[in-house]
């Protein structure tokens, strides 16, 4: 991390992992794929005891994506757990085994339709990895907001994580024909790409010379900044994941989505890559693929800014985790008072005065019109991570939003 | 592999309130290195009376009261450098103590300790030993004199400062460079204004202080010392003494630039620094002490709070403010 007078930038670290290209891991002994909003019994489609077909479906829940088995197997255990990036979420346990394919989903026709491309997307199980969101979900909005242009992201913030870079490399093509359809979702946007340096945009101008490309600037959170300038210059733009692009390119041919790319990298691992992964393949597996210390402290799934500690490492990661991160030495978040010195009100990039929010909360009675802006906050935390004083100045921002929200503060 | 818990995010802090207090020693010992070079041992001698006595203050404060070894950051021996160089260095080694543990003991730990104190303690802790004592505060070892003794009395060896001839309305006759490198009689960190000057620049890059409170304070001190100097001089001329010396800059950087005591909004900092300047030239102009600095953050401090909210209720009425 690096203050400078422009606010705040993270140490970029990624340089490691993408010196090779993506390793493409072979399916684990067993997985355990979550299945996302299927709370409802009638959403899970499988039972203890199933065989299971790869790509076959297993689950339909009304208010998200559709997960398919990643491998052939049988399912050994349906439990509702806590996961990694995902939270609590019904899973099933597979022992993967066995070479039966489901037949493939319905491909698209030549010429689709907005509603074709949507359909896709929801029947593939898409998530897009930068919101954690049904892609589906994500077209929707954007159509709804009215994107004039549609941009596959590859601007990292995390300084470990390269595996949005990683895929718009390895296969830039698949991306701008994944980009071709969700703008025909979102009514014939106009597509691009989003990266963070100048030597990127250089290297995807040789692979992809008519695609419009927009180079973010450094000072955290990039993605955030960069909306805000298009939009200062008319712009109305959508950032989607280029993981989730390709898997919609691959929806178009009829398969579902089962796996992701996942940089592996920190301080703690012996040779930093971006993996291959199916979905719900355990941390350990990973891990061990690329070779990690075994004097590891904190190892955690998902963006620094709001990934989650792994205390077992053979916990099973969704396939849009994007990074898996080891470190040798875990910094312990020693609380103190404020000390004012405002660098928190300084770095957000929505200009919110999060000590302000500290102060408010603070007292016995809470005057929700002394919250000032804190529904506009975008969860960057970039808040709490240059607080000196070690406080969770962002999650106290959410909680005078969810106060403000509710009007609990009578 | 044992994996520990920790919630996000994961980035690691480039800064901590113990980084930012060891900054702030770094640039404070800058300062000891003149008086060191002028007034021998002595001057570090002092410092580390007072050191000492903040620190153990600090510790017994929180094994009493808070079951706790100390404040668990550096910011008593920030306290106790401040008061140390805001006294003249052939003060008794008791005085810096007695201001460290009256800094400590009344001003800081009472209130909760770092980060909630509402006045600066090292100020509190010279405003109560110079209404005690004035006779030993504004009594300065002369700089010509050379090294002075480490102990016994240091009476011999002193001489008239420029802040007691600009109170009785003379003026003082020191030369431009003397006047940069701090070599006339005063409290002994705050006479050199290039080495305050570089102190200020460097906690400025590393970001422990904001330059607006600063900026408006010295400002208004300025336009003060021009519109009604208190020597018959041109404005120019009065405005160099009044600001290059005594403790005005050192106060400046030191004690109104602690984030801690002074408002977190930049308009409450405008405000605070231009209350600051004008309580100060005030009290120079009408006040009994010819050093008065530390009453006037004091009373500035007690206005920080205030500054703050009025700003807040301007911004949730609507009024952009930066």
């Amino acid at each position: 991390m690096i203050t400078s007078l422009r606010g705040y930038r993270t140490e970029d670290r990624r340089a490691l992992s993408l010196r090779e290209p993506i390793l493409t891991l072979p399916a684990s002994g067993t997985l355990v794929v979550p299945l996302p909003g299927a709370e409802e019994g009638t959403a899970r489609l499988v039972r203890p005891g199933d065989k299971l077909a790869a790509g076959q479906r297993l689950s339909l829940p009304r208010r998200s994506a559709p997960a398919h088995a990643p491998a052939a197997g049988v399912a050994e255990e349906i439990e509702f757990r806590e996961m990694a990036v995902c939270g609590p979420v019904w899973t099933v346990r597979l022992r993967t085994g066995g070479e039966r394919r489901a037949s493939p989903l319905r491909p698209l026709p030549d010429r689709p339709e907005d509603e074709d491309v949507l359909r896709a997307a929801a029947d593939a199980g898409i998530f897009d990895e930068m919101t954690g969101r049904p892609l589906f979900q994500e077209l929707y909005r954007l159509r709804r907001l009215g994107a004039g242009l549609l941009l596959a992201c590859a601007v990292e913030d995390d300084p470990w994580c390269s595996s949005a870079c990683a895929v718009l490399r390895e296969d830039p093509e698949k991306v701008e024909r994944g980009l071709r359809l969700a703008a025909v979702a979102c009514g014939g946007a106009q597509i691009g790409a989003a990266v963070s340096t100048r030597r990127e945009e250089a290297a995807l101008r040789r692979a992809r010379p008519g695609l419009r490309v927009e180079v973010a600037g450094r000072r955290y959170p990039a993605r955030a900044f960069l909306l805000r300038r298009l939009r200062a210059a008319g712009v109305s733009a959508g950032l989607i994941g280029p993981q989730a692009l390709c898997a919609l390119a691959d929806a178009a041919d009829g398969l579902p989505q089962t796996s992701g790319v996942i940089t592996v990298s920190g301080d703690g691992v012996k040779a930093p890559r971006n993996v291959r992964a199916a979905n719900g393949t355990p941390a350990r597996a990973l891990l061990e693929a690329c070779g990690v210390s075994e004097d590891v402290s904190l190892v955690y799934a998902g963006p620094a800014w709001r990934g989650s500690a792994l205390t077992d490492p053979d916990a099973p990661l969704p396939l849009h985790a994007r990074c898996l991160t080891a470190m040798l030495h875990a910094e312990r978040r020693r609380q103190s008072a404020c000390i004012g010195c405002g660098r928190c009100g300084r770095v957000c990039p929505q200009g919110i005065l999060p000590w302000q929010i500290h102060e408010s909360l603070r007292g016995e009675k809470v005057e929700p019109y002394l919250l000032l802006n804190v529904q506009s906050c975008i969860g960057c935390a970039a808040c709490t991570a240059v607080c000196p004083s070690g406080l969770p100045l962002s999650a106290e921002v959410s909680r005078a939003a969810a106060i403000r929200k509710s009007g609990d503060f009578l | 592999m044992t994996l520990r818990n920790l919630p996000a995010p994961f980035l690691r802090r480039e800064r901590t309130v113990s980084t930012m207090m060891a900054d702030a020693l770094f640039a404070l010992a800058l300062l000891l290195i003149l008086p060191t070079v002028q007034y021998g041992p002595r001057a570090l001698l002092q410092s580390l009376a007072a050191m000492a006595a903040c620190a153990v203050c600090d510790i017994l404060y929180g094994l009493v009261f808070r079951h706790a070894f100390g404040s668990g950051d550096p910011s008593a021996l920030v306290t106790g450098l401040t008061v140390s160089l805001l006294l003249p260095v052939n003060t008794p080694y008791w005085l810096g103590a007695l201001a460290g543990a009256f800094a400590i003991l009344i001003a800081k730990a009472p209130f909760g300790s770092t980060g909630r104190n509402l006045f600066n303690p090292a100020a509190a802790g010279v405003a109560f030993v110079t209404v005690c004592r004035p006779d030993l505060v504004f009594t300065y070892a002369d700089p010509a004199a050379g090294w002075l003794p480490l102990s016994g009395d240091c009476a011999a060896v002193t001489a008239a400062s420029p802040g007691a001839s600009l109170h009785a309305g003379l003026k003082p006759s020191i030369l431009p460079l003397d006047l940069l490198w701090g070599m006339y009689p005063g409290p002994m960190g705050c006479t050199a204004a290039l080495v305050l000057g570089a102190a200020a620049l460097f906690l400025l890059a590393r970001r422990c202080i904001r330059p607006e409170s600063i900026a408006c304070f010295l400002l208004t001190a300025a336009l003060a010392a021009a519109l009604f100097p208190r020597i018959a001089c041109p404005a120019l001329t009065s405005v160099k003494y009044e600001l290059l010396t005594g403790s005005l800059l050192f106060c400046a950087v030191f004690l109104l630039g602690d984030p801690v005591t002074s408002p977190r909004t930049t308009v409450g900092r405008c405000l605070f620094g231009v209350l600051a300047g004008g309580l100060l030239m005030a009290m120079r102009h009408t006040g009994s002490f010819e050093q008065a600095a530390c009453f006037a953050v004091l009373i500035a401090d007690a206005f920080a709070p205030v500054l703050d909210h009025a700003a807040i209720r301007l911004r949730a009425k609507g009024v952009r403010l930066p």
